[in-house]
Formats: structure tokens, C-alpha cells, sequence
């Protein structure tokens, strides 16, 4: 379980002369225009934003667990139904507590 | 293990900020292209997508096993621009405002993020056709927005497709 790479922010691949693969020439000024205004000024990162992600991603796990010990509890519940089922068999009629009448004799 | 998941918790906790620290300035960014919101200021439904991938991807912070978290935070925020699309048809002042949320989205991934159109179409979902024929089409669209004067002076007059003469002042 190696931590992730948090040191190195960027992205993997920023390279511009790696994008435009496919067709080099005309599209790919164009692209690399694009892209320069793509690049331009950019919103304002709240300061509070890692600890709402945060937060957030804890009740995602907080969430997950809740709903992993209920499917464990139901896959229990319906193993003990089974057993009960197997030794006790309810469909079968219950044991007469009377004997037949004799007859013939 | 049960005495250690607090440690180890922590340890998460502390390598994911500084993940957010390095990296929230670009991905909201990002975030803003997508959903249409100027730079000039807050970008509230940005920060709402932001915060989902990143929070999706802190959940899955110790299943990563050497992935990248930025792909990983980029990836989630795609799939869920691409699920609610619908929210953010409209235009709200920024670049991309006027594009379609496909075309945001192919722009985004291709161009901002430097995928590669395989990639690209490998992730939405689309023939790679088809993403390259939405890229074609938001780089149009950019191009003509940019070659129009800022405000709207003369009519139709720089509709035209831009030659290579126009300054590229953003």
C-alpha cells in the first residue's frame, strides 16, 4: 500500500507538442490558441475547501461501512433462516399425537 | 489494526490536504471550465464538483495503490459533470459558457488536461470520432467568441472564422 504521489501536483502529461498528436499543423495552432485562453485567470480557491472534501469523504466512508455491516448482518440473518429451516422442516406435517384406531381384530 | 486505523487515518488526512494544497488551484479551475463560471469570482457550482471528486477520491485515498490522485480526482469529476449535465446547460458569464456540457467536457479533458483523444473517448464513453468531432467544434466555437469585439459593437462583423491575425488576448 504505497501512499500516493502527493508531491508532484501537476498533471502527467502537460507536454504541448505531446497533445496535438494525430494531426501536427494547422489544428494544432489552433489548439495551442485555444489553449492559451483556456489558461487564463483563474477563481478563487476557497480556504476552506480541503477540509470540506474532507469531511465529505469521511461521511462517503462512513457511509460505505454502514451500508457493508448491514449487508453482513442480513447475509447472517438469512444463513440462520437456512439452518433453522434445514433442521426444523415446517412443511412437513406435525406428528400425530394419537395412534390409529386398531381395526381388524 | 484496530489500534492503528487512527494513526493511519491521520496520516491520509495530512498527505490528502497536502494534495488539495498542490493541486486545488488548477483542478477548480478546471472545474470552472466545465461548468461555464467566470474566474473573476467564486465559482460555487465548480467548487461543488471539486469537492465531490475530491471527497470520492479521500474515500478511496488507501485503495489507490500508486494511481495518480489528480487523474483520479479529474476522472470523477468528468463522470459526474457527465451525470448531471443537464444542471449546467446554461450559460453563466464564463469562456465556455456558450459551449454545450459535451463540448465543455471534450475541451476540458482534451485540451486543459492534455489527454490524448483515445483517452479521452475511452472515459466518456464515445467513439473517438465523435470526440474529436466536439473538439473541432469547441475550438471553433472559442476561436469565434475570442475574434469578436468584447462588447457587442458590430453586429455580425468579427463572426468570421479567425485567420491567424487576431491578437491573442484572452
Amino acid at each position: 500500500m504505497g501512499p500516493p504521489d502527493v508531491g508532484s501536483p501537476g498533471p502527467p502529461a502537460l507536454d504541448p507538442e505531446a497533445v496535438g498528436l494525430p494531426e501536427a499543423g494547422v489544428p494544432d495552432r489552433k489548439e495551442t490558441e485555444v489553449r492559451r485562453m483556456l489558461a487564463g485567470p483563474h477563481p478563487p480557491v476557497p480556504p476552506d475547501l480541503a477540509a470540506r472534501a474532507l469531511a465529505r469523504g469521511r461521511r462517503f466512508l462512513a457511509h460505505r461501512r454502514l451500508l457493508r455491516r448491514v449487508g453482513c448482518l442480513l447475509a447472517v440473518l438469512a444463513l440462520a433462516a437456512l439452518a433453522w429451516l434445514a433442521m426444523s422442516r415446517p412443511w412437513l406435517p406435525p406428528p400425530a399425537h394419537t395412534t390409529p384406531p386398531a381395526e381388524g381384530w | 489494526m484496530r489500534e492503528r486505523r487512527p494513526a493511519r487515518q491521520r496520516r491520509q488526512a495530512r498527505e490528502f490536504e497536502s494534495f488539495v494544497a498542490g493541486t486545488a488551484g488548477r483542478l477548480l479551475h478546471a472545474a470552472a471550465l466545465l461548468t461555464g463560471e467566470p474566474p473573476s469570482r467564486p465559482a460555487p457550482a465548480a467548487e461543488e464538483l471539486l469537492t465531490y471528486a475530491l471527497a470520492r477520491t479521500y474515500a478511496a485515498w488507501d485503495r489507490l495503490r500508486g494511481e495518480d490522485p489528480y487523474v483520479r480526482v479529474r476522472e470523477e469529476m468528468a463522470a459526474r459533470f457527465a451525470r448531471t449535465a443537464r444542471r449546467h446547460r446554461g450559460a453563466r458569464g464564463g469562456l465556455t459558457g456558450r459551449l454545450s456540457p459535451q463540448e465543455r467536457l471534450v475541451l476540458v479533458l482534451r485540451l486543459h488536461e492534455g489527454e490524448a483523444e483515445e483517452q479521452t473517448a475511452a472515459q466518456l464513453g464515445l467513439p473517438t470520432d465523435r470526440v474529436h468531432a466536439l473538439c473541432l467544434r469547441a475550438l471553433a466555437e472559442l476561436r469565434s467568441r475570442q475574434s469578436e469585439p468584447a462588447s457587442a459593437g458590430g453586429a455580425g462583423a468579427g463572426r468570421r472564422e479567425a485567420g491567424g491575425s487576431q491578437p491573442a488576448v484572452p
